[in-house]
């Protein structure tokens, strides 16, 4: 019989940066499959800021991560069970000119019906003067091999984050980035 | 512009999940380990658990998950040359109300500071366990479950390179405002 424990491990969340996804109006709306509807989301070259909400200069004895996407791409699932899947792909340039590449899932929590408001609803889900804001959640983990980043890879990290919502097209993304550690 | 506040976040615990690997075997590869798990669902003394580790009933409104692991197959990846690896896998719980609840789980593996992962050692190594998970079931009961993004906080103990056993914690992340919808 294994003996059960009655204490928790220790849970520390790291902030890391935080970064705003502008994302482009044009998408590949790849339709109906099974299981959902899937399209893939670009982010806007350029126009996604990775930064530090607290204007810190330095995290955790590192320089602290600032810089723009180059690319970056989602390919999610809406799921007909009212979950939204995210698969992401995204190439970030520090602002001193180094590489980064991240690649995630994440949840899009719908809420009920939230399939159907989505896909089908008229009136569309939120308007330019009010979006609908909902949340995200995504687990990046990040790759370089630039050594004065290179310790970011041993780290599984969590995004709480927003989306904005218009015309039941989600507009912008924008996450707080932590590692976990513990 | 930049923002300049932080959005809420919350971790809010779950459950447990620990097991003791009953066969073990060497891989034969040096650059990953398999991990593989199995246990009869009605064997009277149980290799592995999912529990509440405060005894309490409930999680998030919702009643809480117990039973034990029915199946899991992972894998390490050993990253040469640095302090970490990567685990992998998929698992799934039978809960005592005999439901079942499959969930895959990816994330990374940290040493010890004096330690290494791939260092034979005949003394049990512990490495501590960074997971995201995500549930999926056909329960009415859990439906909840899959609706949640999932943190799992634990720890891997090897001893030469086998796994022995793995102890997590699994938690529910949300950003401190209403659900969706």
């Amino acid at each position: 019989m294994i003996k059960r424990r009655t204490q928790l491990y220790d849970t520390d969340l790291l902030y890391l940066f935080s970064y705003d996804a502008d994302l482009e109006m044009r998408r590949d709306e790849v339709g109906f499959v099974p299981g959902g509807v899937r399209v893939n989301i670009f982010a806007r070259p350029d126009k996604t800021r990775m930064y530090n909400v607290a204007g810190e200069q330095s995290i955790l004895g590192a320089k602290s991560l600032q810089g723009t996407v180059v690319a970056g791409m989602d390919a999610a699932l809406i799921r007909n069970d009212d979950i939204g899947d995210l698969d992401v792909r995204l190439i970030l340039r520090t602002d001193d000119g180094v590489t980064l590449f991240s690649y995630y899932k994440g949840l899009f929590p719908a809420g009920p019906r939230g399939f159907r408001r989505l896909i089908s609803e008229k009136p569309k889900l939120g308007t330019e003067e009010e979006p609908v804001r909902a949340a995200l959640y995504i687990m990046p983990r990040y790759e370089t091999a630039n050594e004065q980043y290179s310790w970011l890879g041993q780290y599984q990290c969590v995004g709480f984050g927003q989306a904005t919502i218009v015309k039941s097209k989600i507009r912008t993304a924008t996450f707080d980035v932590y590692a976990m550690d513990g | 512009m930049d923002r300049t506040q932080f959005f809420d976040k919350r971790l809010t615990y779950l459950f447990s999940c620990d097991l003791a690997f009953l066969e073990v075997k060497a891989s034969p590869q040096r650059q990953f380990q398999h991990l593989s798990f199995f246990e009869d669902d009605h064997a009277a003394d149980k290799s592995s658990a999912v529990y509440n580790v405060f005894d309490e009933k409930r999680a998030m409104g919702h009643e809480s998950v117990s039973g034990h692991v029915s199946v899991l197959e992972g894998r390490v990846d050993i990253q040469p040359l640095q302090e970490f690896a990567l685990l992998s896998g998929r698992a799934m719980i039978f809960t005592e109300e005999s439901a079942r609840i499959s969930f895959t789980f990816e994330g990374t593996l940290r040493a010890p500071v004096d330690d290494s992962l791939w260092l034979e050692s005949d003394r049990i190594v512990e490495s501590k366990a960074f997971l995201s998970l995500r549930f999926e079931t056909p329960s009415t009961k859990h439906a909840w479950l899959p609706q949640e993004q999932c943190l799992g906080f634990g720890r891997l103990a090897q001893r030469n390179q086998v796994s022995q056993r793995l102890n997590l914690d699994v938690y529910a992340a949300s950003a401190g405002w209403p659900a969706n919808g």
